[in-house]
């Protein structure tokens, strides 16, 4: 089976709230100390499809829109596993909503060839529109299944488990498809081991750029714009529990839960 | 024809209107007043059976309905060809979809076809002074940052709304209005896709959804054989149990328990959270959870400044304490 697996390089969202900036004329996040990682549930993605690479004899392919950094959360995709990687590229890439981006992913999907199953995580960690997997499936015309966090190939045909709001269904579908995926107790991202980090920092990443995929800024146009962001002010008006032991403070909230009914 | 009104896509639940729904027209009603617009419902499904009355009873003045039995199932290709078809037979100024599993789907696809563009995730829909843009205010960089968006085509404009922000409506069934049966011969109604099954969720305790009480653990708690301690203090308090993503990444607990804006939304009396940092991410997932206490080692965590109660220190000597106080209390 031929899976593609697209992930965003995204600064990393684990930064405390405390360093969080933004800078509001760009009305982006700014970088500071934190470094670049691959989107949570981009990683689940990746997760997913070494899953079903093992299991089905398949061929993984990374791709990555985003400037040269990106080129870094490709190659440790590779060292997690997977068999191909491009980095797609270009000044006229840069600043596109999830419309443009689904864009030129489709133009990269479609110069690759046979491909059985796309993935792509539920919703990017920095912007978390969750829109790119849907647009890109209408772009691909195959089906697609959001929220996704099993997958199983029988009979030419992929089940899917979808997280649902209070339980899951399972959906069944032709080949190809997309699907959205979410994270689970069973979609860890494995880590990559140090050796195979070392022989994908020497292999070749191709670039893609617009003229390749045959795109033009044209093609590319937004569809949203943000017209603000800002931090929203959080008002600390914590009651913090004193006590002599940690006991006696298990002791002191506990009465005063009772104080104020919440107990 | 000019566009006129917002239409707002319905969703069932277990054969009801969802709640989502309720709270689209609730949100709906209010802004179609500002904009001096009508507000329309869009319903697709395998019959009518009173959801009509039941759209026009929660603020709709027209309901657009598609029916046929062929439609019971969601299926994302028949129902985008659909609803596109209604989009374009209402041809609103904005068009509103759920923030649940089918309008996550259907809302993006909708907007390709109708070549515009879309905003998922909303909390807040207002007029612009230019009286027609709807700055629509959602959260990014997991809720750390919030932000105003808009749509660049004015016609029509979509959004997707994040459950459990807008107020519904009460049932008003003195309200009238017309149902309007949408032809969908021409419809291609073959699926693509197949519902195999449909599994509701298992749970040997409380439901995390229905809970009273809710007693959540995350990243701090350090090791899945540790959850135990939140088991046992929710066992005390007849809560449910609860996790940060943190702890589902960490492969300690299953995703079912995750609560969060990519999680379960639930809104307990109390939500006691115990090494959670209180990203807002997670966060968005007890908004509306009246009270929250926290237990974390960390003074300068986030959480501190949304509890109302707060102890410092090492969970693994708080919770058994806690238990047996909550024990003691409880028994009388």
């Amino acid at each position: 089976m031929n899976i593609v697996v697209c992930i965003k390089q995204i600064i990393d969202p684990e930064v405390h709230p405390r360093d969080f900036k933004i800078d509001s004329a760009s009305k982006k996040q700014v970088q500071g100390k934190s470094s670049l990682v691959i989107s949570p549930f981009d990683e689940n993605a990746i997760e997913m499809s070494l899953q079903l690479k093992a299991r089905t004899d398949g061929r993984v392919t990374v791709l990555s829109m985003g400037g040269n950094s990106a080129s870094d959360a490709l190659r440790k995709a590779v060292a997690m596993g997977v068999d191909e990687a491009q980095l797609l590229s270009d000044e006229l890439f840069s600043n596109l909503d999830s419309f443009g981006t689904a864009k030129v992913l489709s133009a990269a999907i479609n110069k690759l060839g046979q491909v059985d199953l796309v993935l792509c995580g539920r919703q990017a960690g920095d912007r978390d529109m969750g829109l790119v997997g849907g647009l890109l499936a209408e772009n691909l015309d195959v089906p697609c299944v959001n929220f996704v966090f099993e997958i199983a190939v029988s009979d030419g045909k992929l089940n899917m488990k979808r997280q649902e709001e209070d339980g899951l269904a399972i959906i069944e579908t032709p080949i190809p498809a997309l699907a959205t995926i979410t994270n689970d107790e069973a979609l860890v991202p494995r880590l990559a081991k140090v050796k195979d980090l070392l022989k994908a920092s020497r292999k070749e990443i191709p670039v893609l750029s617009a003229s390749a995929l045959g795109l033009s800024q044209a093609d590319l146009e937004d569809k949203t714009e943000v017209r603000e962001l800002f931090i929203p002010v959080r008002e600390g008006k914590c009651e913090i529990i004193e006590g002599d032991s940690l006991d006696d403070k298990a002791a002191n909230l506990t009465r005063r839960m009772r104080e104020l009914k919440i107990l | 024809m000019e566009a006129r009104g917002i239409l707002v896509f319905g969703s069932l639940y277990d054969g009801k209107l969802s709640k989502s729904t309720l709270e689209m027209l609730g949100g709906g009603r209010k802004l179609a007043e500002t904009m001096g617009e009508e507000l329309f419902a869009g319903l697709i499904a395998g019959e009518v059976s009173g959801h009509d009355q039941a759209l026009i009873f929660a603020g709709a003045d027209k309901v657009f309905f598609a029916c046929d039995p062929a439609l019971a199932e969601y299926d994302p290709g028949v129902y985008s060809q659909i609803a596109v078809k209604i989009c374009r037979e209402v041809n609103p100024k904005l068009i509103l979809f759920a923030g649940d599993t089918m309008g996550r789907d259907l809302g993006p696809r909708v907007a390709n076809r109708l070549n515009v563009g879309i905003v998922t995730d909303c909390m807040e829909l207002n007029l612009d002074a230019d009286g027609s843009t709807i700055l629509m205010t959602r959260p990014m960089y997991g809720g750390k940052a919030m932000a105003v968006m808009t749509c660049k085509s004015t016609t029509p404009q979509m959004a997707t709304v994040r459950p459990r922000t807008m107020a519904p409506l009460d049932s008003d069934q003195s309200r009238t209005g017309e149902t309007v049966a949408v032809n969908i011969e021409g419809c291609s109604l073959q699926p693509v896709t197949k519902v195999v099954q449909r599994l509701k969720e298992e749970c040997d305790g409380i439901k995390l959804e229905d809970a009273e009480i809710v007693v959540s653990g995350g990243r701090g708690i350090g090791d899945a054989a540790s959850f135990e301690l939140i088991k046992e203090l929710a066992k005390e308090l007849k809560a449910a149990v609860g996790a940060s993503r943190a702890a589902v990444d960490s492969g300690w607990v299953p995703s079912s328990w995750q609560v969060g804006q990519t999680g379960k939304i639930i809104s307990p009396n109390l939500y006691i959270a115990v090494g959670i940092s209180g990203a807002m991410q997670h966060m968005a997932g007890v908004s509306s959870a009246k009270n929250i206490v926290a237990i974390n080692t960390d003074p300068e965590a986030p959480i501190f400044q949304i509890a109302k109660l707060g102890i410092v220190g090492d969970y693994r000597a708080i919770l058994p304490a806690l238990a047996k106080q909550c024990r003691e209390i409880l028994a009388g």
